[in-house]
């Protein structure tokens, strides 16, 4: 058992080690291959179409400004993905593969996963970055399985020190933040979707775009699919975001709040301790475990501002409206309001003339 | 059927607090079962309720967790596994699951595998598709529901934007991301008595077969190499909101300041 | 300047409390600290106005709600000060403090900023191995300790533990004139009923109260008077009138791990006859027993169907039971009596609710807290329509073997009277409350009618008709029934000697 490396597929043996049928070998440290980084350009399809995932120029920005090496990016879908290749070179994809298969035009994790997995075997990047979608955080953890390799969620920082990446994502419900290393190649991160900016796009850039085949050992029994749910409201796009917290006591401030958001233009989210009332779905919910806002203007109503709650919130600007001046929201505010927040609210709402 | 669900005991993160130096006070902190461990082994219950089985909860932890695996007893595992060894201290979500597909393919068959989506400690969201890689079993992420079709196993799974509903089959595993309301009820005084007549046994690493570098830090491909407290200090501007009317009016004009 | 006051808007949740009732007021102040309290009240003597005192607005007689003049809301002074020992732990906090907070603090030992009251007490209660908590739990856990101390609040464990009283140590009162006295329990005793002493170099010399306090059963009516009594229980119960507490005192006792368990039955007599049995039972003795009607368990299947934070009751649930027992070796043979106990009425163990774990337990004292919650709302919801109504229930409690006789009586009265009803809580101390469910201002109008004739008859049952809530603003009649003109005159010269202008929470219990 010390001996083997656990590299081979022989059913007989009793190392329980070993790598199930089908797995790759594994990487070396030392490999002095491992270079470039991958990234998954996650798709859309929606009424108007196909786009990219708008958080993908956003890792694809933070992926040239950690390195230098190649830039790999990976696409699943039909003739109608064609028109997004100019799109990722003007971000600064330089090779761009797309699996060719009608099966993978329809997502399907495992596939997905395993069509990654085989091309990291052709082109063996350094370090694979997805963004931190629904299907992104699916499909990051089952490659990095089929690659045995380590995998950190949820990133809210990355810096890189040669060609190890170092990352930082929040831990204990947000109270603390780790910086976590990778002892293998390649390195996997999933990052929070608002966390980085995307570089200005050159339309000048060129790439290459190679269309690839692939098969997958398995696919998805799908039986109905149905696109945008009802309750879901996007707070990642807010120019204004009116956030309560726990502090809201009365349950009626929520609809003055989203009357006022109406008259503002600015949209309604809300803490964890709000979602886990039931007064709110989970889509709005700024934090760790929830989404990561950036919006110009945060207004924290009666929010305490729990670490994993501050994990979240990017604004230019951030109020906080508390009657505790202890709150821990402040820390992170510009302005510091002390007062009753349903009261504020209501005032706001019946003050508004527009 | 037969059905494994995963559980984590975590600390009730929302009591955390940082004190004056930045530490993270962890002390006193009461453990709880996960409420995503308690979504997956509810939902297990109710798909033993429709189709019959036996449910075995699994954690890989401390001694402590044992009072987790006593409240799945409680809301109807049959019965259960503690995996606990010094050596699995460290773990990230490869060596855990490694630790527990390690024992699973020894000493357990199964049919379906519930684990919550992710623990409110972690919030990595990693172990229910690595453990499904190992197993070779199938995976459905952000289920949140299901139904039966004649035979044949439905799930709904919740991708924010989408709804997708896709039929499993054995093997399995389930990430559950919600499902069943909060206010459904409790266990019974009867649950309360049977849950401690139930067994619970025990594995360490010596038992499972596992290499000193298969699990725990050393079995680990990611490592912590610092952490810290994330205090941030800003400039900040106080305002006396005691005159609701006041406050209202100036933080309308900033929102106006932004057009 | 400190003393800033700011405008109260009529429609402003300041101007209410938890009955509903609303008032009116010129202006609120925000004190942050005893010097503060003491610069307003002051400024209020001089002017010849009035205040009136308010934490978290938890009270449902309106006892913070203000009759003009200023309102105090001390929601800034929320700070757990320190901690002591002295033959045992105790807590300083300022009013504001809630039960919950309070709570947290001890469940998870976190005493960040906490002094020493007296020498080490801090590191001592660090370093005790065991877990202590504060037994005083009215089922409003977001309630002040300020506002549990005026009123003397009691709990489901108060059938364990007694009331705050029990448990309030130390008490610092900013008076009238804007002086503070520090009243330690144990230091200051009238001699009969009449106090003349000096205290931290106030002279105080008034009479107490001569009638006798009923302290055989559950009472909060009228301020408490005893032979050689406590100079500080002069002040704990006495809803706002003498003086404005700016930190109290609250001793601890040692927790002890415990199941919480609702058992449910198919009718009120079977719950009632189950409760009987299992307090006459020697070799069992839960924490706290309470009752819940099947009246009361339909109000919260039908008020709270959407709410994901309170249970739903099983749907052949008509009664139940609610009560805590500690998780010991004899908890087992416990479970065996109770059991029996229950299979004789028609329960069984399968018809239940049973955990020991923290947030399982939470959600089973909201569920018990649902039912003052749903009539709450409901008259909330009335008050468009009918701005004069309030909700009426009863706080009664009579002695243990007049309890059957006091039921009986309730419901008789109320459908006499077409009344709609529930009847729920500490039946562990024959302290059910009746709330009647109005639906115009004729039910209120019938509903104030009963509530006498209720009053009147706890009395002559020798018991009390504001067990646990106090006399506030709503219930000042029970003050005459209870203690007579003579009385009446005794209390309005204790808050004469103490408030010779009327400026603290007029309107409350005497007029």
């Amino acid at each position: 058992m010390n001996n083997c490396n656990g590299s081979c597929s022989n059913e007989n043996c009793s190392n329980p080690d070993r790598l199930p049928p089908g797995m790759l070998t594994e990487y070396d440290l030392n490999q002095e291959t491992a270079l470039g980084t991958l990234i998954w350009a996650e798709t859309i399809s929606d009424k108007d179409g196909i786009h990219i995932h708008k958080s993908v120029p956003e890792i694809i920005g933070k992926a040239k400004e950690l390195s230098d090496d190649r830039l790999f990016a990976i696409i699943f879908g039909s003739v109608d993905v064609k028109p997004l290749y100019n799109e990722l070179f003007s971000y600064g994809i330089d090779s761009l593969y797309h699996i060719r298969n009608k099966d993978l035009e329809t997502y399907h994790p495992e596939a997905y996963a395993e069509a990654i997995t085989d091309l990291v075997d052709r082109i063996k990047p350094a370090t694979i970055l997805i963004s931190g979608t629904p299907r992104g955080r699916e499909v990051a953890p089952l490659t990095a399985a089929m690659l045995q390799t380590g995998l950190t969620a949820d990133c809210t920082a990355l810096t890189s020190n040669g060609r190890q990446l170092i990352m930082t994502r929040p831990a204990f419900g947000g109270n603390i933040l780790a910086t976590i290393s990778c002892n293998k190649f390649p390195q996997m991160a999933t990052v929070r979707p608002g966390t980085f900016k995307p570089l200005e796009p050159k339309i000048e850039r060129k790439g290459t775009a190679i269309s690839r085949p692939f098969t997958p050992s398995r696919l998805k029994q799908i039986v109905n699919l149905e696109n945008e749910n009802d309750n879901f409201i996007d707070i990642t796009d807010a120019d204004i975001l009116i956030s309560l917290g726990n502090g809201i006591k009365d349950r009626s401030t929520i609809e003055e709040a989203e009357q006022l958001a109406k008259k503002m233009g600015a949209k309604v989210s809300c803490s964890r301790a709000l979602v886990e009332k039931g007064w709110f779905p989970h889509s709005r919910q700024v934090g760790q475990s929830g989404r990561n806002v950036s919006p110009k203007l945060y207004l924290a109503f009666g929010i305490s501002g729990s670490v994993q709650h501050k994990a979240g919130i990017h604004a230019d600007k951030v109020v906080a409206i508390n009657d505790d001046p202890d709150a821990p929201i402040h820390e992170i505010a510009d302005v510091s309001i002390i007062g009753n927040a349903s009261e504020i609210i209501r005032k706001m709402n019946s003050q508004f003339h527009h | 059927m037969k059905i494994l669900v995963m559980i984590k005991q975590v600390p009730d993160v929302s009591l955390i607090e940082i004190d004056e130096n930045g530490i993270l006070q962890r002390n006193g902190v009461p453990a709880i079962l996960d409420p995503f461990s308690l979504f997956a082994l509810k939902m297990a219950v109710n798909i033993k309720k429709k189709i019959g089985g036996m449910i075995t909860a699994i954690t890989m932890g401390p001694l402590q967790a044992k009072e987790a695996l006593v409240t799945c007893l409680e809301y109807g595992a049959d019965n259960a596994f503690l995996l606990n060894d010094k050596d699995f201290a460290g773990s990230d979500t490869w060596a855990t699951a490694k630790v527990l597909s390690t024992f699973v393919k020894n000493e357990m068959e199964f049919d379906l595998i519930f684990c919550g989506m992710q623990a409110i400690d972690g919030d990595t969201a990693q172990v229910p598709a690595e453990l499904s890689v190992l197993l070779n079993a199938e995976l459905a992420s952000y289920v949140n529901n299901f139904k039966m079709d004649g035979n044949k196993l439905l799930v709904s799974q919740n991708y924010d934007r989408e709804t997708r509903w896709i039929e499993i089959k054995s093997p399995a595993v389930i990430s559950v991301s919600g499902g069943t309301p909060l206010n459904e009820g409790l266990p019974s005084i009867e649950d309360y008595i049977n849950a401690r007549k139930k067994s619970i046994q025990t594995r360490n690493r010596i038992d499972l077969g596992l290499g000193a570098f298969s699990a725990g830090i050393n079995g680990s491909h990611t490592k912590v190499i610092s952490s810290m407290s994330p205090i941030l200090s800003k400039k900040r501007n106080i305002v006396d909101g005691n005159d609701p009317n006041a406050a209202a009016k100036y933080i309308l004009s900033l929102a106006e300041e932004l057009k | 300047m400190m003393l800033r006051s700011f405008s109260v808007d009529p429609d402003s949740n300041y101007l209410i409390d938890e009955s509903k009732m609303r008032g009116t007021a010129e202006k609120i102040f925000f004190p942050r600290n005893e010097k503060e309290i003491c610069e307003i009240v002051k400024s209020i003597d001089s002017e010849n106005s009035s205040i009136t005192t308010s934490a978290m607005r938890t009270g449902v007689c309106g006892g913070a709600v203000p009759n003009g003049g200023a309102l105090l809301s001390l929601e800034r002074m929320n700070h757990i000060i320190g901690i002591g020992y002295d033959n045992g732990y105790f807590v300083r906090v300022e009013p504001c403090v809630t039960v919950k907070q309070l709570g947290d603090m001890l469940l998870l030992k976190h005493i960040d900023g906490l002094s020493d009251i007296t020498e080490n007490a801090v590191k001592r209660f660090t370093s005790d191995s065991k877990k202590y908590f504060y037994p005083i739990d009215p089922t409003e856990i977001s309630g002040s300790l300020g506002g549990n101390t005026a009123t003397n609040a009691s709990g489901p464990r108060t059938l364990k533990y007694g009331p705050t009283r029990n448990w309030v140590y130390g008490l610092r009162v900013v008076l009238h004139d804007g002086t503070s006295i520090d009243i330690p329990r144990g230091k200051y005793f009238a001699k009969g009923r009449h106090f003349n002493t000096v205290v931290d170099g106030t002279h105080l010399e008034f009479d107490v109260p001569s009638y006798d306090y009923n302290t055989s059963v559950k009472n909060a009516t009228g301020l408490f008077s005893k032979e050689d009594m406590d100079l500080i229980d002069v002040f704990i119960g006495s809803e706002g009138l003498l003086g404005v507490f700016s930190s109290i005192d609250v001793r601890l006792t040692e927790w002890h791990p415990l199941v919480s368990n609702i058992m449910f039955f198919h009718n009120d007599g079977s719950a009632l006859n189950f409760i009987s049995d299992i307090k006459h039972n020697r070799k069992i003795s839960p924490e706290f027993l309470e009752y819940f009607d099947c009246g009361s368990i339909k109000l919260i299947r039908n008020s709270f169907s959407d709410d994901p934070n309170i249970l739903c009751p099983p749907k052949d649930a008509g009664s139940a039971v609610f009560f805590d027992l500690a998780e010991d070796e004899d908890l087992m043979k416990t479970y065996d009596i109770i059991i029996s106990i229950a299979e004789k009425y028609g329960g069984c163990a399968k018809k239940s609710w049973s955990s020991s774990d923290r947030r399982d337990r939470e959600r089973m004292f909201k569920f018990r807290h649902a039912v003052p919650q749903a009539i709450f709302a409901y008259v909330a919801s009335l008050k468009d329509n009918m701005p004069d109504i309030h909700k009426f229930g009863t706080d009664m409690s009579v002695p243990e073997d007049k309890s059957e006789e006091m039921l009986d009586y309730y419901s008789q009265e109320l459908k006499k009277n077409d009344l709609e009803y529930v009847i729920f809580g500490h039946m562990g101390n024959d302290h059910p409350h009746v709330e009647i469910i109005l639906k115009d201002m004729i039910d209120f109008k019938k509903a104030k009618a009963v509530c006498i004739k209720f009053a009147i008859k706890a009395i002559e049952l020798g018991g009390s008709p504001s067990a646990e809530h106090g006399i506030g603003k709503i219930k000042k009649e029970y003050i005459k029934m209870m203690y007579n003109e003579k009385g009446l005159n005794e209390m309005k010269a204790v808050k004469r000697y103490f408030d010779p202008k009327n400026i603290f929470c007029p309107g409350n219990m005497l007029e």
